[in-house]
């Protein structure tokens, strides 16, 4: 039978993997890896040049393994990626021990490149965005789209959307205090009302709320939704306050609803319940949703600010490993408009991979909202800890391996995988389950 | 009789006692309520802010703090009718009250009843139409409602009725530039500036907000050019407009400008040389020549003369500088003096020299005459390399100015020039008085250690050179540290080891000798003297570096296959040399900038990334091969 089992195994491997005689190309993505950001670049790529790319979940780091070519090859030296030349028969060997049932690893085979949409305001400057940073510095190309495209039902052609650090609740950062008289602000006040005059918003905070139902639907019908920073909290925030104002005087032109902590509807939300939305227009906060470093206790130095991934069982739930691959599991924290979000109003069903142990302070979370998915990641720049307006941009070339934006590439990485049927998929494991069941 | 009246009185006084401490009594919880129901409104409590302030309106209805306060509370908690009823009811007994009314208006707005907010707004309005305070109390009203547009209608109606063409400028402004209609705050800030000149600098700081912005930039240039074009006689506009160029980096414009500034003010050459002394330091020398020669052909009498005319021959300094072709070299080695193109350089410095030997002739003693001297010096060695005539004009200096800076700068370089010329012994002569000198500052004398060392090791003599060095090496501050470690490590790791206690330095001997050789820019005899390393001593350490430097001045003398060749030749001596990766970067460089040869400059910057990808130079060769591609930065 144990043989049987290793032949069925065997044949598997080499009808779904291509193990003919020609090299193999394995970019290791663990320490080794001289250049992690850019090496996803060259999946992309190769991704773009119709090669397959296998994703070897937690193996050596999440590392991809493909077909070689002069290429990819080529391209990995100049952008100093690192990669190994190995023989059908090494991947082979690879395949098994990645597919091994003992062992926590899988495959994924990636096919197809995502078409990537960043959702940001006009005058926008790639370095105001981590994301939009990680995409530029691993040549992954990216098209730019904002409220009319989103209205329009322009995004549906688009595999993955990436929310800029937007305020969905129309409050305009709540910058207000600090900054109500400096020439951006002003400017993106004016550009923002003049957009939603165009779009036929009496206010910008009932045009945020359209545009944040329409992302919601664009999730419902299958898209993959990234967002950091304040984007993660206001988007749910503006959901909950669908049939209430919250924005004050100052933001929308009316003051906000009396007790309109009382009238949130939770049910709208994706990932949050029962917080309460900050009363005061001129605190730069926008609910309890975020532990803002004052409400965190004894406080916490940089050095010791730190945030654990959770592990996942990558053959079972191949999502959320997928979205943690790193080659490091305890990443350094970093602050942005939201740094993280308080464990206890995140909704039971919400997938929650990384969070600052021995706290409530959860930093990186996943969920699904009808076909689509969705993916949270408190903070702004993991490469900055404490990023203020007008604080010069991250170079990348000085993080090439930053396990913080690594976050981020995976989550840009994970709409071109195709991924195995889970376990409890009741369909699909009617024609898996009979092969495994002969072995055991 | 007296007693009754005595006790009545008492009784009175008890009477008002008690009272008086009552109401002081009242007052004391009023302040108290009060602070209460500001700190409930600070912490956005509007419910419980809202019940104190009512209690103190309903005990003081007189008072307007009070009837604010509660007023805002029921506006926050859109108690809109109960809002608007209370200051109508107050209205009717002050009807005439332009704050209340235009803050009725804003009531209404917030209520949604918008035409209505607009005809309480024009009432406002009408009650004292040649009054400026009812347009800044609805203007105020309508830019926290964030009707900014409205807001400027209404100003500008104010200053029509008013009949004050400048009135509310300031306020107009700032709102134009918030709606980023910079064309119109620039008018605004121009009507300013027409009435109070004085104010330039805080106009200028206000309009810096959105000139950093081009199209701000842009849209002000145009009114201030158009306005200052209909009002030359008006100083302020002219010194915006020039401001405005600068700002711009157009420093031919804000030339001009100044110019015209000047004749009009009769200034006599004194603003075109504040202009002239900006533009250099912003190495606009093209622009700063043009001044200073203005200066010197209209204003002979300048008080500053001397310092126009040198200002004037080092712009021209400059210029020469930037025009030379070799001045942005791309070799290792500078060409060889020798090379054609020194030649037909040389007239372009003629100018130059001329413009510093008149300052020399007509300031001699001062310290304009000390410092053209001394910059003939230094075209006569770095650009012409006349080291006979550099070292006449820098004895010259020495003699003239036996102090200062410019002292120890011309001794430095005479150092310099005797060591280039190979007269050594009188090299050390000048480093020695700069080591004595009890003028010279510790940086030179530093400077003068390193030459002295440089000499020992020219020489052959490595035990004297390391000892020279031994201070300096220390010294982690000094700005020739590095230079004295470097030189050290090179001497330290290239001497023979002792053999039956004696050493044989022959090999790194001739080394030194090539070095001075090529510092003289005596480069085949240099070639030669490295050649003859590389073959009789093929398994001294310093072959590599002998090889590389053959490779370096073969590239600077334009002999690229010699140059290739000789890069080649440290590959292939494998392990033993440390500097593979650097000649393999050579060979990409000489294809890449000698023969133009981009698709061999990209496979060689390949091929090192191949062979040494861990390179301080790899990520180099990356970055050319991605701009040799044409690949987006």
């Amino acid at each position: 039978m144990r043989n049987l089992f290793i032949c069925a195994v065997a044949f598997l491997i080499l009808k779904t993997f291509p193990l003919a005689s020609q090299d193999m190309m394995l970019i290791p993505m663990d320490l080794r890896q001289t250049e992690h950001l850019k090496a996803y670049g060259i999946a992309y790529m190769a991704l773009e040049k119709q090669i397959d790319v296998d994703w070897l979940l937690n193996y050596r780091g999440g590392s991809f393994l493909l077909q070689y070519h002069d290429v990819i090859a080529r391209e990995c030296r100049i952008r100093n990626v690192g990669y190994e030349t190995i023989s059908g028969t090494q991947a082979a060997q690879i395949y098994a021990e990645v597919q091994a049932e003992d062992a926590n690893m899988d495959v994924v085979r990636c096919e197809t490149p995502p078409k990537i949409a960043v959702y940001v305001p006009p005058g926008f400057q790639p370095w105001d965005d981590a994301v939009t940073l990680a995409l530029e510095y691993a040549e992954i190309p990216y098209e730019k789209v904002f409220n009319k495209e989103v209205l329009n039902g322009d995004i549906y052609e688009y595999d993955w959307l990436h929310l800029h650090h937007e305020d969905f609740t129309g409050q305009y950062g709540k910058f207000y205090a600090s900054y109500s008289n400096a020439p951006w602000y002003i400017e993106k006040v004016r550009t923002y009302e003049q957009i939603a005059a165009e779009l036929g918003f009496d206010k910008v905070s009932e045009m945020k709320l359209a545009v944040a139902l329409a992302i919601k639907e664009y999730i419902a019908s299958g898209g993959f939704v990234f967002a950091m920073c304040s984007a993660t909290d206001t988007f749910d925030i503006a959901l909950a306050a669908k049939n209430v104002d919250i924005a004050d005087v100052m933001y929308n032109g009316t003051p906000p609803d009396p007790n309109f902590n009382e009238e949130l509807d939770f049910s709208q939300t994706l990932v949050f319940e029962n917080f309460e939305v900050e009363e005061n227009p001129l605190r730069y906060e926008f609910s309890n949703i975020d532990i803002p470093p004052t409400d965190m206790g004894p406080s916490v130095p940089r050095e010791a600010d730190y945030f654990t991934l959770f592990e996942f069982s990558a053959k079972h739930d191949p999502v959320p490993t997928m979205l943690t691959q790193n080659h490091v599991n305890v990443i350094s924290g970093f602050m942005g408009q939201t740094t993280n979000f308080d464990e206890q109003f995140i909704k039971p069903h919400i997938v929650i991979m990384a969070k600052r142990e021995g706290s409530r302070e959860v930093k990186y979370i996943h969920g699904q909202h009808g076909r689509g998915t969705f993916t949270f990641y408190g903070g702004h720049d993991p490469e900055d800890y404490m990023h203020a307006v007008g604080d010069p941009p991250t170079d990348l070339s000085l993080y090439p391996g930053s396990p913080g934006y690594r976050l981020i590439l995976n989550n840009v990485l994970f709409p071109a995988a195709r991924p195995k049927p889970q376990k409890t998929d009741v369909f699909d494991s009617e024609t898996i389950l009979p092969l495994f069941g002969d072995a055991q | 009789m007296y007693r009754i009246v005595y006790y009545i009185l008492i009784i009175m006084l008890m009477g008002g006692s008690v009272s008086f401490q009552l109401d002081s009594q009242n007052q004391q919880d009023d302040r108290t309520l009060y602070r209460m129901a500001q700190q409930y409104e600070r912490a956005g409590d509007y419910r419980n802010a809202s019940r104190l302030y009512e209690r103190l309106y309903l005990r003081d209805p007189e008072n307007t703090t009070y009837f604010d306060g509660y007023r805002r509370m029921l506006m926050q908690l859109r108690e809109y009718d109960r809002a608007i009823a209370m200051t109508e009811e107050r209205l009717e007994r002050n009807p005439y009250d332009a704050n209340l009314l235009s803050t009725l208006g804003s009531m209404y707005y917030q209520a949604e009843e918008r035409e209505k907010a607009f005809d309480i707004w024009e009432e406002t309005l009408a009650i004292q139409p040649r009054n400026i305070v009812p347009y800044q109390q609805v203007a105020s009203r309508m830019i926290e409602n964030r009707l900014l547009d409205q807001a400027i209608e209404v100003y500008k109606r104010g200053r029509e009725n008013v009949g004050q063409s400048h009135l509310f400028a300031n306020d107009l402004a700032f709102l134009y530039a918030s709606t980023m209609n910079y064309r119109g705050a620039t008018r605004e800030y121009l009507l300013m500036l027409e009435h109070t000149p004085q104010q330039l600098s805080f106009i200028q700081s206000r309009m810096s907000m959105y000139v950093l912005r081009n199209d701000g930039l842009e849209q002000a240039i145009e009114v201030v050019e158009n306005i200052a074009e209909r009002n030359r006689d008006k100083l302020q506009f002219q010194r915006l407009l020039a401001w405005l160029y600068r700002e711009g980096k157009d420093f031919e414009q804000a030339y001009k400008i100044y110019k015209q500034i000047d004749r009009s003010q009769n200034a006599r050459g004194a603003e075109l040389y504040s202009f002239a002394q900006t533009a250099f330091r912003e190495r606009e020398y093209e622009v700063a020549a043009m001044a200073y020669r203005d200066i010197l052909d209209q204003y002979p009498e300048f008080e500053r003369t001397p310092h126009v005319r040198f200002g004037y021959a080092r712009c021209l300094e400059e210029v020469s500088l930037k025009a030379d072709s070799l001045y942005k070299t791309v070799y290792p080695v500078s060409p060889p003096a020798t090379d054609d193109r020194i030649t037909e350089m040389r007239t372009s410095y003629d100018r130059v020299i001329d413009a510093y030997r008149s300052l020399v002739r007509d300031y001699q003693g001062t310290s304009i005459g000390a410092q053209a001297l001394f910059r003939i010096g230094l075209i006569q060695y770095n650009r012409h390399f006349d080291l006979d005539g550099a070292l006449e004009t820098l004895h010259e200096v020495v003699r003239l100015y036996s102090r200062g800076d410019i002292y120890m700068d011309a001794r430095a370089a005479l150092g310099e020039l005797y060591i280039v010329r190979g007269s050594l012994d009188d090299a050390l002569t000048q480093f020695d008085s700069l080591i004595e000198s009890q003028h010279v500052t510790g940086e030179y004398k530093d400077l003068a250690v390193l030459r002295r060392s440089e000499i020992c090791f020219y020489r052959g003599e490595f035990d004297e050179a390391l000892e020279e060095l031994q201070e300096l090496v220390r010294k982690s501050h000094s700005s020739y540290a590095n230079n004295a470690i470097e030189l050290q490590t090179f001497i330290i790791e290239n001497r023979e080891p002792a053999l039956r206690g004696v050493r044989s330095d022959d090999a790194l001997a001739l080394y030194a000798q090539a070095m001075h050789q090529k510092r003289q820019q005596r480069y085949p005899e240099a070639i030669s003297s490295l050649e003859h390393i590389v073959e009789e001593y093929p398994n001294a350490l310093l072959v590599d570096d002998a090889l590389l430097t053959i490779g370096d001045l073969n590239f600077s003398m334009r002999r690229f296959d010699d140059a290739i060749s000789a890069y080649r030749r440290i590959q292939s001596l494998e392990d033993r040399s440390i500097l593979r990766d650097r000649a393999l970067m050579r060979i990409a460089e000489v294809y890449h900038h000698g023969t133009g040869d981009r698709e061999r400059a990209i496979e060689a910057y390949e091929e090192l990334i191949i062979e040494h990808p861990r390179s301080m130079l790899a990520t180099e060769a990356r970055k050319r091969i991605r701009l040799l591609r044409g690949d987006p930065s």
